[in-house]
């Protein structure tokens, strides 16, 4: 049942916390009874959708299929000896959703916890909807979705008067299928395509839209062992650990569906050898494996000097191998005199700087090292003033190479002949950075009601990083022992100011002012002598809080978040024809976010809260000042979106208590005009959701809920493809033993 | 309609009173012990007119917890519902019921996975902790973590700087949905009609799409095989 007011919760947020769940905190005698020990809830429920299910599942977190089972249980055990054993679990069909968990805890001894936890997260794998063709291309008939689990056992030993030691090991995975935002393209987006010699087509009919997805395999090995203990007036902690990764995740992508080219093909496109022309329907799958094998070892201590002034301070070293594969298998389907054929590749010959779309098999290694360390002092010179003073250092070593075997076939499509290509390209990184973190905190309460903060951290960091990169570049290889060498500087200023005033207990206000002027500064060698790009970003903003409480029952929060972003991009050096020499304004975004809550007792047996937030939030970039073409094809980005929800709860009698919650979300970003000349991509939805829920008291030990809802949720960013709604409903019954 | 019965809104303990931090150490001195360095604390005050800061801010009042010595039910734990945080960060709230968010929501996860509310930094990594911000991503995604033999040195700033990860209108959690994302660093000039990236002519690009679709820049994170982040 829990799960199902997470269903409202994720569609929009059904404030307060789940009524149907077992809830905490209702301890006076008249009301509903809670269950902390020893008890079982067991639900049911579904959904009746029209519409999209797979956007409903992405959206509510929730199986199409419905779920039930042990909606959440716990038993507690008094062994012998002061001994307990709690066996918490969840087991819900059809969601997936499983926890089994055992503890068994010795006072004065310590404790052992052994379980295991899996849950399902499910994508909808639509790809984007171009509204000049009405395109929308669902290829996936599969459901997707990634379940993440953990195996874990961990305990702890702590014996009076004795150092405590723990160990903790973990079994993570990631398996399944999810969808991804690298898209593929197709030409079937009802833009015109003009042929015939010296056509020229006013805008690019091609656009990317095709879902993609990516097949998860990924596993995560790490165990540590650990210490802590006081000697004196100093605490100290060391630990050991390891971690074993493997990953390989696989992306699938397919490109121009269905507009294979025909042949003979216009006289004015034939050239002498060819290839993927525009239209020739591709197939990509994407291997990536990575698998890593580190340790890590870590000690601090924090030494209580006196009553003002404590000493702390760390050590941690990471070494790690990793083993690396990359694979990019590539089916191009082409028409040519002798037929249509799929061919490994396909070759394209566009210019020195295209990329060729070729077979690709690379494999490599790579190692990383990493030292740090931290020193700092707290400071209490008087009652109403604390300062607290580190360091953090960090020195981090990674190497490595990659061998990469190339092929590719070339077709001449006047006759069929295919030509094979095939190289080899080595690359390799040699990379180091040290970073220093000084940190300063200083927090005041020398005045009544008042407590006054700031903060302050400076990251410098020198790195040099040193690639090697042989590329191809169209039928040879190219770029071979292209090494490009780079030395970047960095200082990251991030500064806090603020305040908190308990004006009375009516009145709080909390007021904060924040900055970060980070400058990065990349000056190139070797290869790329001369080329120096620097990067300063800027961003300022203030948080405002008021909790006004007007009455002993009512209760206001107000917070408003404004944050304004510029960066700052200097490129020089650069061989390419242009003016790209000098400073121009890389951002200039802006921020607004303005939230309320309100929370009214209305009576000891009634209570409304409400709450929602509304945010103005646009990221510009270069569409204020470039021109031309350049600026047709161009927009800023607007994410501003509404949420609120509303709930009231209350008793209707002395066994039941029933609520009724209602949630809101709305976003109109979308842009269509837009359509003609770019991808339109801007989030525009508009969702709401209703729900009433009773529960009711069977016995002292058992409790009866119930739930029924309807949502619904229109899509346009996605041409309202993804739209859905529908009733939903649940019960749970709980049972305490 | 109704009965006079008590039902209390999230999160709040019925029938508890107000008792004070002090009450709290008295059994959980190993938590309150380090709360004077959290950021939390810097909004502590003291006085009458802050009746109910410190740990009863998040845990609710403590009085009937301690009356019951310290049963199960009597307190709030923030762990198991993200009202107790919202409270406060109301935005938060907002951002966590958008349609790409991480989930908090569906309660598969807490939002002391990434904060620390009792000791520190609030944002975990930050300062100068012996971790790093990025590693409370990179504990779950692995694949993101690298290294790579191909860098991006966009994750020097932190995944924060492409993704927000409270929420977003966006799928992947992104800032802007769009090239706009890319172009806040790789913005290096135009001409008239052009629009340069990483030095090249970019103009005709965003009209297909982002800067990380197929056949573009698709290994945003880092490459192993391509100086230009592509697989």
């Amino acid at each position: 049942m829990k799960s199902f007011t997470i269903a409202l919760r994720k569609t929009g947020l059904v404030a307060g916390l789940a009524f149907l769940s077992v809830p905490v905190g209702a301890a006076e005698a008249d009301a509903l009874p809670t269950f902390d020990t020893n008890y079982i809830a067991v639900s049911a429920g579904g959904a009746d959708i029209k519409g999209s299910k797979a956007a409903y599942q992405a959206r509510t977190a929730k199986a199409r299929t419905g779920a039930a089972g042990i909606e959440d249980m716990r038993f507690d055990y008094d062994l012998k000896d002061n001994t307990t054993l709690a066996i918490t679990g969840r087991a819900l069909a059809g969601q997936e959703d499983y926890l089994l968990n055992f503890k068994l805890a010795k006072e004065e001894v310590g404790s052992v916890e052994v379980g295991y936890k899996t849950f399902r997260t499910f994508y909808d794998g639509a790809g984007n909807f171009f509204p000049i063709g009405n395109v929308w291309m669902p290829l996936f008939s599969r459901q997707l979705y990634v379940d993440r689990g953990q195996l874990y056992v961990q305990g702890t030993i702590a014996l009076p008067n004795a150092p405590v030691f723990t160990f903790k090991y973990t079994h993570s995975t990631r398996d399944g299928r999810k969808d991804s935002t690298i898209l593929g393209d197709t030409n079937l987006t009802g833009i015109p395509i003009y042929a015939g010699p010296g056509a020229v087509n006013p805008i690019s009919a091609t656009r990317k839209l095709l879902p993609t997805y990516v097949d998860l395999d990924e596993k995560n090995d790490a165990w540590e062992i650990g210490v802590r203990h006081k000697v004196g007036n100093t605490s100290l902690v060391a630990s050991l650990g390891g971690n074993i990764i493997e990953n390989r995740n696989v992306r699938e992508m397919q490109q121009n569906i269905g507009e294979l080219a025909v042949f003979p093909a216009p006289v004015f496109t034939v050239p002498t050898v060819n290839n993927v022309r525009a239209g020739s329907p591709r197939r990509t799958t994407m291997t990536q494996r990575h698998e890593e094998d580190g340790y890590h070892a870590s000690a601090s201590f924090e030494t209580v000097i006196d009553s003002k002034l404590t000493l702390f301070g760390g050590l941690q070293y990471h070494k790690a191998d990793v083993d690396i594969e990359t694979s990019r298998q590539l089916t191009a389907t082409i028409a040519s005199a002798t037929g249509i054929g799929q061919y490994a590749g396909g070759f394209v010959n566009t210019g020195a700087s295209a990329r060729a779309p070729y077979h690709l098999v690379a494999k490599g290694d790579l190692e990383f090292e990493v030292f740090t360390g931290n020193l700092g002092a707290r400071f209490t010179p008087s009652p109403d003033l604390a300062i607290e003073a580190a360091v953090r250092t960090e020195q981090w070593e990674d190497s490595g190479k990659n061998l990469g075997n190339y092929s590719s076939q070339g077709v001449t499509l006047a006759t069929g002949a295919v030509t094979s290509y095939a190289s080899q390209g080595l690359h390799g990184v040699k990379n180091t950075e040290k970073p220093w973190t000084p940190t300063l905190d200083i927090r005041y309460t020398g005045i009544k009601n008042v407590a006054l903060y700031a903060s302050w951290e400076y990251r410098t960091a020198k790195q040099n990083e040193h690639v090697r990169y042989e590329g191809l570049n169209g039928q040879t290889k190219a770029n071979e022992l292209d090494l490009i060498g780079k030395n970047i500087k960095e200082k990251h200023s991030n500064a806090t100011v603020g305040i908190s005033w308990n004006l009375n207990p009516a009145l709080t206000l909390r007021g904060e002012l924040f900055t970060k002027d980070h400058e990065n500064d990349f000056v190139g060698y070797s290869d790329v002598l001369g080329r120096d790009y620097a990067l300063n970003f800027d961003i300022a903003g203030a948080k405002l809080t008021a909790v006004v409480k007007p009455t002993p029952t009512i209760n206001l929060t107000s917070r408003y978040l404004v944050q304004q972003s510029k960066s700052t991009v200097f490129h020089s050096g650069l061989t390419t024809t242009g003016v790209i020499n000098g400073s121009v304004d890389g951002s200039d975004s802006t921020r607004h976010s303005f939230s309320e809550g309100i929370t009214w007792s209305v009576s000891k047996a009634v209570y409304v809260q409400a709450n929602g937030t509304i945010v103005y939030d646009q990221m510009q970039t270069m569409y204020p000042w470039i021109s031309g073409n350049a600026k047709r094809n161009f927009r800023n980005a607007d994410n501003n979106y509404v949420t609120g929800d509303a709930t009231v709860g209350f008793a209707l009698d002395k066994s039941t208590d029933a609520k009724i919650q209602a949630t809101y979300y709305r976003a109109d970003n979308f842009d269509e005009s837009y359509a003609a000349v770019g991808m339109p991509l801007g989030a525009s939805a508009k969702e709401s959701t209703i729900s009433v829920s009773v529960r009711h008291k069977l016995s002292d030990k058992t409790v009866l809920s119930g739930k029924l809802g309807y949502f619904d949720s229109e899509n346009t960013t996605r041409g309202g493809y993804a739209d859905f709604s529908g009733p939903l409903a649940c019960v749970m019954l709980t049972h305490a033993f | 309609m109704t009965t006079q019965r008590t039902v209390v809104a999230p999160a709040k303990i019925a029938g508890a009173q107000f008792v004070g931090s002090k009450q709290c150490a008295q059994c959980h001195a190993e938590v309150t012990a380090g709360f004077s360095t959290a950021s939390h604390a810097k909004l502590a005050v003291d006085g009458a007119a802050a009746d109910g800061t410190g740990c009863e801010s998040c845990h609710g009042a403590g009085s009937l917890h301690v009356k019951a010595g310290g049963s199960k039910g009597t307190i709030i734990n923030p762990q198991k519902s993200p009202e107790t945080c919202y409270q406060c960060h109301l935005d938060k709230r907002g951002q966590f019921s958008l349609p790409y968010a991480h989930a908090i929501s569906s309660g598969k996860m807490t939002c002391t996975e990434c904060h620390e509310p009792h000791k520190g930094k609030a944002v975990k990594g930050t300062g100068a902790s012996l971790h790093t911000q990025a590693e409370s991503c990179t504990e779950c995604h692995t694949a993101q973590k690298g290294p790579f033999i191909f860098k991006h040195n966009a994750m020097k700033e932190g995944c924060t700087a492409c993704h927000n990860p409270h929420g977003s209108v966006n799928n992947k959690m992104l800032n802007a949905p769009d090239s706009n994302l890319c172009l806040q660093c790789h913005a290096t000039g135009s001409s008239p009609g052009m629009l340069f990236a990483g030095g090249r002519d970019h103009a005709g690009n965003p009209v297909n799409g982002t800067c990380w679709v197929a056949g573009c820049h698709e290994a945003v994170h880092g490459s192993n095989v391509s100086h230009a982040l592509r697989f």
